[in-house]
């Protein structure tokens, strides 16, 4: 059963086929929660109002984009009015998050770092909010392609793409670095 | 595809964003070129990398599927008709319901302006309910889309259904305003055609009981103005209610839920229990009943601004107020709040 069929289903009154949606996505909506709000149980928490949420929305729920989408388009909104309400993190909109860059973390910087374990966490943690998002979103679902993403984060599919790509490059010249390094 | 292209390309490539034919195109290119099947490769690997990056963090999930399943309520979304009915009504109230709603102002203003027109000095406050409901008329005019579409089957197609408020126009076209909001609502796959709809129009002011409460719909009613509610018979027997309420320049329809036969209700079939206990006391006998608008809102001679008034008329002409707290009250008293309060109406 594909996700419509399974709203549909829901809709005329299966719990079961919502079981199942749980089954599917609970997991993946965790981490992209956690990806935003960084803490254990808060995210657990969020995770179950979201699914709440979609039980109770779903007769809005139209079909016109992918109900994966709609999923994460309010995981995020659930995240952000928590981060919002909370005052735990200063957002960036994601053409600010673009413009400043500030979180750059030069190859060479790369070279510095001592262990080789939590290299990768170190890696992710110096993204910001969006390039992480993004990150976790193409990474969690097989099948999200950017214009997906672009859906969820409500921006413009050319955004996600520079910016994963830019991720891919940053990540790359990390990797190549260490490997130069083992070299050594 | 030549290697400058391939490398243009192979992010796109490896990220699953190409199209059918341009994936063979790179996959032909690959198969004659050893230093791009090379660099495809290393890409491929940095991608693989990246794609488990979320599963790097130190977080432990724990499924929380029995704590989810518990806090819903799994009769939600059942087969019954009102159930139907109700998220036909949330899903449409939007695109349908906003004309649809402003087409059923008419009907329950019909009536009442024909009667202004004759007796204007009867009624006061419907001429600000007019002036509040024109704005919000004109503003759902006659462009929505979904009704011309929709009406070109329907004998009022030549003239909108949807008027800005004159109340020349609809004098005697309640009947075919009703016909097509009925219409309107069999049109869609939603509302099992078995169902026959009547509406009945009551006065603004008034409680319903659904099924599981009073007023269920609007909780934090006390900003609306005009509230009028609508039950739905199913071979004469209300099995629903709904409800329109307006303030300001918006409309909303709403389904209050299924209808239950409590002996408060506005549309209980006996309301005249409600008041004969304490008439009885007084020793009255009432000739005439019927529910008027309430004026009430400082709630000190009813519960609530959505309470019901009834309007007696005792056995001698005389006229008394009957009101859900179980008091009676005179004309005096009653005319006295409905001028207080006429600020807060927007006279």
């Amino acid at each position: 059963m594909n996700d419509l069929e399974l709203v549909t289903d829901i809709l005329h009154g299966n719990i079961n086929s919502f079981n199942t949606i749980i089954y599917k996505y609970e997991s993946s909506v965790f981490r992209f929660i956690y990806s935003m709000v960084k803490d254990t149980e808060t995210s657990r928490d969020l995770t179950q109002e979201v699914f709440i949420t979609v039980y109770n929305k779903l007769y809005t729920y139209r079909g016109q984009s992918k109900f994966s989408n709609w999923l994460y388009q309010i995981a995020r909104n659930k995240s952000l009015d928590y981060v919002r309400k909370n005052n735990r993190l200063i957002r960036l909109g994601i053409e600010e998050a673009w413009n400043i860059g500030s979180k750059d973390i030069l190859p060479e910087q790369w070279l510095e770092l001592k262990e080789t374990k939590g290299q990768l966490k170190r890696f992710i943690q110096s993204l910001d909010d969006i390039d992480r998002q993004i990150l976790i979103l193409k990474g969690l679902n097989v099948g999200m392609k950017f214009n997906d993403i672009a859906d969820v984060l409500n921006t413009n599919v050319s955004t996600v793409k520079t910016k994963y790509y830019r991720l891919w490059d940053k990540y790359n010249s990390f990797l190549n670095k260490e490997e130069k390094r083992c070299d050594k | 595809v030549n290697c400058r292209v391939f490398s243009n390309t192979l992010k796109d490539y490896i990220a699953d964003e190409l199209t059918t034919e341009q994936n063979e195109m790179m996959t032909k290119h690959m198969s004659q070129c050893e230093k791009c099947k090379g660099d495809y490769k290393r890409q491929l690997e940095v991608y693989n990398s990246l794609q488990i990056i979320s599963s790097v963090n130190d977080i432990t999930f724990r499924n929380s599927k029995d704590e989810i399943l518990t806090n819903i309520n799994h009769t939600r979304y059942n087969q019954k008709i009102t159930n139907k009915i109700n998220y036909f009504f949330k899903r449409n109230s939007l695109r349908v319901f906003t004309s649809a709603a402003a087409v059923m102002i008419l009907v329950f203003m019909g009536p009442s302006i024909s009667n202004y027109l004759t007796n204007p000095n009867k009624s006061d406050t419907l001429i600000q309910t007019l002036n509040r409901s024109r704005g919000t008329i004109d503003k759902d005019d006659t462009k929505e889309p979904y009704i011309e579409e929709q009406a070109k089957d329907f004998e009022l197609k030549k003239e909108s259904p949807i008027k800005p408020l004159e109340t020349k126009e609809f004098k005697g076209t309640a009947q075919e305003v009703k016909d097509y909001v009925l219409w309107n609502l069999k049109s869609s796959n939603t509302v099992p055609p078995e169902l026959k709809l009547k509406f009945v129009n009551t006065m603004p002011g008034t409680p319903v009981f659904v099924k599981d409460s009073r007023h269920l719909a609007f909780p934090e009613d006390e900003k609306k103005l005009d509230y009028y509610l609508v039950p739905l018979l199913e071979n004469n027997t209300i099995v629903g209610v709904c409800s329109i309420s307006i303030w300001g320049n918006e409309l909303v329809f709403g389904m209050l839920g299924e209808y239950s036969d409590h002996e408060n209700s506005v549309f209980s079939k006996d309301i005249n229990k409600l008041y004969d206990k304490v008439l009885k006391e007084k020793g009255l006998k009432v000739k005439n009943h019927r529910l008027v608008y309430n004026p009430d809102y400082e709630n000190k001679l009813c519960l609530s601004q959505l309470d019901p008034l009834y309007e007696l008329e005792i056995d001698g002409g005389q006229v008394i107020y009957y009101s859900n707290r179980e008091v009676l009250f005179d004309k005096t008293e009653f005319d006295k709040i409905g001028k207080n309060n006429k600020k807060k109406l927007g006279g």
